[in-house]
């Protein structure tokens, strides 16, 4: 019963933090200076039919006092209208629809590569602290951490452009209900780039889970049992330092949600981060404004998950 | 970086067309140098709309000046040539034209070519509610007439030689009066051109058959396939791999490494990269300022290090057939800082310079140039990068000290500037400066019945544009259209068009 | 309740309750014995002379002025970086670029780490409601992914290198509040602070001696760490053109510029490319030796 009320509890929380979020987001675009989105609205206007422009302005709440505006925007938002964007004359829901499953697709694949690579390595690593390999692995993984996603990506490109004749193009994406094979070969890339920070960031956590736990009183017990070193490994010392490599990937998973805007725009891909980008350097709130609300819920539900996930791996932080 | 491609032709004179980047899936597929089949034509850009009197975007004009037909059209040295109609004459007075049709022409449906086209045509373009780009040019016209079926007569309140080259432009390409009545030129592209449109995929291709009943022949090329691949690096790789059989490249990166294995055809675009001073702001007001920013930039250093030496120094005028000097009319030799310092009498100006970020690849380049030059002299330019449509808006209200700009050029020198810098002018705010020795030769150059202006008017007028310095002109890009080996006869004008697709061929 | 697991993993909690953590001579002894922390001190140390170099204008050639004789030339003695397009020398660039860097981080993270220290040790003493209130605030901004929160932050405040610094203090400020935060809850609570409350010494008092001095070794160690993120996200963000603006030069930006000529002229980019990681690498190293340094637990590994 306690653990199911803590997982009420943090529900509850949960709606808080994205009340206190969609706070946030409104009051960033409201606090610019002057009239900003009146006047985006008077320069874009020729470019929006009458019922696209009458839509932004109810998104907008415009000519109403800044709470009642607040409560309007949230209204429409859950009726579905999240604005239109004035640059593209196409509604943002329209737009952020078919951004998802790219920026989705980007993160599941890169932690499906990163994730058990990392782990692997970090067992490895910590398989004997201090030795040739773990200075090796540990290096890497520091070398995977310092490396700008930027860099990495550019010079990927180059390579597959100069040896491949690779180019990547948003025009030509191809989606996955398209062709699998298509996309995959569009997607692998980047993947494997956003892939080799997390890939650091997981061998750090496991290594110093596995350290603590081979440490523990019950593996030198195992130990001392006589059973193989190998069945240890795996068997005893990795399941239970389980909980924080679970943790520590769930929140490299939420966090791609938001931040593939970088590998999005070097390999031209048509997904959340290159949409929201190109409505902050045009100037289209209403895109920036919903990518940003739709992100940071994604984001925290995901850091949810993992806490659920964490207590159902931990039962002891059910009892906090 | 992440620059659009899109933008080469960005007329920002005249109507500003939208940015649309159109990202949506396009198949991959090889079309391989076989000799069968459409030719295989990639670009950045896509067909927008097919109603000609409202096109302004680069490939949407490009497209659709294979499907319609103008009256009269311009060779490569910007002289009139016969169109629709095969022959013309101008009345003594200047203020009658009359146009002789060629004979037999069909529209792609089956009906017949008659002068009534020609008026209902023009009378829709002439009509405000049509909000064609073009109709500003035709304001000096009073009434079409069709006294015969072969014959069109156009009234003038008065001279006016630049009406002649407005009958060049796409947006009064000849349309079918059946589709006007019906309303539907936004959904049939119903032309007398050299090709057919036979089918379109949003953001993916555009296909074209050839109409072997054309008037001037028909093509040799069964059909014409236009890819949309937005990456120009993506279309010199096709080209390589054999995938396209031409490509219509802008990016003077791309162009730079485009050899070895594909074929180039250059000619200078009339669009041209200026630095737009406001000479109604102080000091700029000031001739001796202007002059000497005019004086202490180098434009080939521009070119090296901006675009990759892929581009073509420029004075004013880029209408193509007038061989000018650049500079000539400015007191000293460009890149003289010595004597650009004395005509600033030694004192230092603090400037902000406009930039369109995300426009055209080279933009912010050139600024970091011009400003590098400049500040030899005590000119310190400030860079202001702002987005396209915020840029767009100052530029148009002149909001700025000096601004980098990619306008758009015309093969009438008249109609050029004359929107600019003449009386009345409709961008006469965006100009920045009102220059009564540019409006007096505008003017002259306007009431001339001849249908080229000579060489020694746009001679003059270049001169003392450059005397007066009220910008600084800097360099043409290059159109280019690089193709297979295989591919023969196809090149690519001063305003993009690829008409000579109806004549190329391949082996 | 429990805290939510704090985005920034690498930089874990200390334990509060231990012992008070040695004294600063101590502390420099110990981080030159760690190996992390001795090759830290010595890579961030030479990093942060060039960009002292780029400060004072030191540098070899001007930074912004061009020399188009000299494009694109490759590494020599002259220009040990080889010049760029407009035929600058990207070594001094790349210097000047150090300084640009460290001064958004360098700016931002003592912002953050101040505000963080203050609001996380008052709100952690005070308790109550509003305590309750900045949890709740660091909750929010812990609910956007760190380069979203500097995106947006940069949308509403515009471009330039004071509205990153900006941006990027928003974004740590929540971590430097959590941080702050456990350790005092921790202190307020020991016997020893409950009995000075009985005593009737101040809270200034009781701050001053028993919670501050807790709470700074953390802060030192995230703030670190928080530093090499910060150069990362300075230069991401110059990258993407939303940081500091051409001509000023910006290791981000520089990177982004050398794009274009990766193929044909790899010194433009490799160069700029090789000081961030190395300065990234420095920070990382100094925030491990500092941990392992400040936390006497650590010593066994």
């Amino acid at each position: 019963m306690t653990a199911l009320r803590a997982v009420g509890g943090r529900v509850a929380g949960l709606a808080g933090t994205l009340i206190g979020v969609a706070v946030v987001v409104f009051a960033l675009l409201r606090l610019l200076p002057g009239d900003a989105i009146d006047a985006n609205l008077g320069t874009q206007a020729g470019l929006l039919t009458a019922g696209q422009r009458a839509a932004l302005r109810r998104y907008y709440g415009i000519d109403q006092s800044v709470p009642h505006q607040f409560v309007t925007w949230i209204g429409q938002v859950l009726h579905g209208n999240l604005g239109v964007s004035v640059n593209s004359g196409t509604d943002v829901a329209t737009l952020l629809g078919s951004a998802i499953p790219v920026t989705v697709e980007l993160a599941v694949l890169a932690t499906l590569i990163g994730a058990p690579l990392g782990i692997a390595l970090g067992v490895l690593a910590a398989g004997r602290p201090g030795g040739a390999r773990d200075l090796g692995v540990q290096s890497a993984g520091l070398l995977g951490l310092a490396l700008p996603e930027f860099v990495l990506a550019s010079v990927v490109v180059a390579v597959l452009g100069a040896v491949f004749r690779y180019f990547p193009s948003a025009g030509t994406f191809v989606s996955l209900s398209q062709s699998v094979g298509g996309n995959l070969s569009q997607m692998i890339y980047p993947a494997l780039v956003l892939a080799v920070g997390l890939a650091a960031t997981v061998m750090r956590t496991t290594r110093s889970a596995y350290l603590d736990v081979a440490r523990s009183d019950f593996v030198r017990t195992a130990r001392g049992k006589g059973l193989f070193p190998r069945r240890i490994r795996w068997r005893h010392v990795l399941r239970n330092s389980s909980v924080p490599i679970v943790t520590m990937v769930g929140i490299q998973f939420g966090y791609l949600l938001g931040g593939t805007v970088v590998i999005e725009q070097v390999f031209a891909l048509p997904g959340l981060g290159r949409l929201l980008l190109n409505a902050i350097l045009q100037r289209d709130y209403a895109v920036v404004q919903s990518a940003v609300l739709l992100i940071a819920t994604g984001f925290v539900v995901v850091n949810l998950a993992v806490d659920l996930i964490y207590r159902a791996l931990d039962p002891r932080t059910a009892e906090t | 970086m992440f620059r659009h491609r899109l933008l080469r032709a960005f007329a920002l004179a005249g109507a500003v067309s939208a940015v649309v980047a159109a990202c949506s899936p396009a198949g991959s597929g090889n079309a391989g140098k076989k000799s069968h089949g459409p030719l295989v034509v990639a670009r950045t850009v896509d067909l927008d709309g097919l109603d000609p009197a409202v096109a302004t975007a680069f490939g949407t004009v490009q497209t659709l000046q294979l499907i319609f037909d103008t009256l009269l059209r311009t060779d490569a040295d910007g002289r009139l040539v016969p169109g629709l109609a095969k022959s013309w004459e101008t009345s003594k007075d200047g203020r009658t034209l009359t146009f002789h049709l060629q004979q037999g022409v069909r529209f792609h449906n089956g009906d017949a070519l008659t002068a009534d086209a020609v008026v209902a045509t023009l009378d829709r373009v002439r009509d405000e509610a049509t909000a064609s780009v073009v109709r500003s040019n035709l304001l000096a016209v009073t009434k079409v007439t069709a006294p015969d079926p072969n014959t069109a007569v156009i009234k003038l309140s008065h001279p006016d030689g630049s009406v002649l080259h407005t009958l060049t432009l796409t947006g009064t390409a000849i349309l079918d009066p059946a589709d006007i009545k019906a309303g539907r030129l936004a959904q049939a592209a119903n032309g007398t051109g050299p090709f057919k449109l036979a089918g379109r995929t949003q953001g993916q291709k555009v296909d074209l058959t050839a109409n072997s009943a054309y008037f001037g022949g028909a093509p040799k090329l069964p059909g014409v396939e236009f890819r949309v691949i937005p990456d120009e690096n993506s279309i010199l790789a096709g080209l390589r791999a054999g995938s396209f059989d031409a490509g219509v490249l802008t990016d003077p990166n791309v162009v730079a490494q485009a050899h070895g294995g594909v074929k180039i055809a250059k000619t200078p675009s009339m669009a041209y990269h200026a630095l737009m001073l406001n000479g109604r702001r102080k000091p700029l007001d000031r001739l001796p300022v202007r002059q000497a920013i005019a004086c202490a930039i180098d434009r080939k250093q521009v070119v090296d290090t901006a675009v990759a030496g892929q581009g073509t120094v420029t004075g004013p005028i880029t209408s193509p057939g007038y061989h000018l000097s650049p500079t000539d009319g400015l007191p000293c030799t460009p890149g003289d800082a010595a004597a650009a310092k004395k005509l600033l009498g030694g004192t230092t100006v603090d400037l902000k310079m406009l930039v369109m970020s995300g426009g055209y690849a080279s933009a912010v380049n050139e600024a970091q140039n011009l400003q590098a030059q400049l500040s030899k002299i005590g000119v310190k330019l400030t860079i202001d990068q702002q987005p396209t449509n915020v840029y767009v808006k100052r530029w148009s209200k002149a909001d700025f000290d000096v601004a980098l700009a990619l306008n758009g050029g015309m093969s009438s020198p008249y109609l050029m500037y004359a929107r600019y810098f003449g009386d009345g002018a409709s961008l006469a705010k965006a100009a920045g400066l009102d220059s009564p020795p540019i409006a007096k030769l505008l003017a002259q150059a306007g009431a001339s019945t001849e249908e080229r202006l000579s060489d020694a008017t746009v001679a003059q007028l270049q001169r003392t544009m450059l005397q007066q310095s009220p910008w600084v002109w800097l360099f043409t890009d290059n159109n280019v259209v690089a193709t297979q080996p295989n591919v023969k006869g196809l090149g690519i004008t001063a305003d993009n068009s690829l008409r000579s697709l109806q004549s190329a061929t391949r082996g | 309740m429990t805290v939510p697991p704090a985005p920034a993993a690498v930089g874990a909690a200390l334990d509060p309750a231990g012992p008070p953590p040695p004294g600063r001579r101590g502390v420099a002894r110990r981080l030159w014995a760690d190996r992390n922390g001795r090759i830290g001190m010595v890579v961030t140390g030479v990093i942060v002379l060039g960009g002292l170099a780029g400060l004072f204008g030191l540098l070899p050639y001007d930074t912004v002025a061009q020399d188009v004789a000299v494009r694109l030339k490759p590494p020599s003695m002259s220009h040990p970086f080889g010049t760029d397009q407009f035929g600058r020398d990207v070594f001094s660039r790349a210097l000047s670029g150090i300084f640009a860097s460290l001064r958004v981080a360098v700016v931002s993270v003592a912002a953050a780490a101040a505000a963080g220290t203050l609001v996380g040790v008052v709100s952690g003493y005070a308790g109550g409601w509003a305590d309750a209130v900045v949890g709740r605030l660091t909750d929010v901004l812990f609910a956007f992914p760190a380069i979203l929160l500097a995106l947006t932050v940069i949308s509403a405040l515009g471009r330039g290198w004071p509205e990153t610094t900006l941006a990027i203090a928003i974004v740590y400020l929540p971590i430097f509040i959590r941080t702050a935060r456990g350790p005092t809850l921790t202190v307020r609570n020991a016997e020893y602070v409950k009995a000075g409350r009985v005593l009737g010494f101040g809270p200034l008092r009781l701050v001053g001696r028993h919670v501050l001095p807790n709470v700074a070794a953390p802060i030192l160690v995230q703030t670190t760490l928080a530093m090499s993120w910060a150069v990362l996200t300075e230069s991401t963000l110059s990258f993407l053109g939303l940081g500091t603006q051409p001509p000023q030069s910006s290791l981000g930006l520089m990177v982004a510029d050398g794009r274009t000529f990766l193929t044909t002229e790899p010194w433009m980019l490799v160069a700029p490319a090789a000081v961030i990681v190395v300065l990234v690498i420095g920070l990382n190293l100094l925030g491990d030796g500092l941990r392992a340094a400040l936390d006497p637990a650590e010593d066994r590994s």
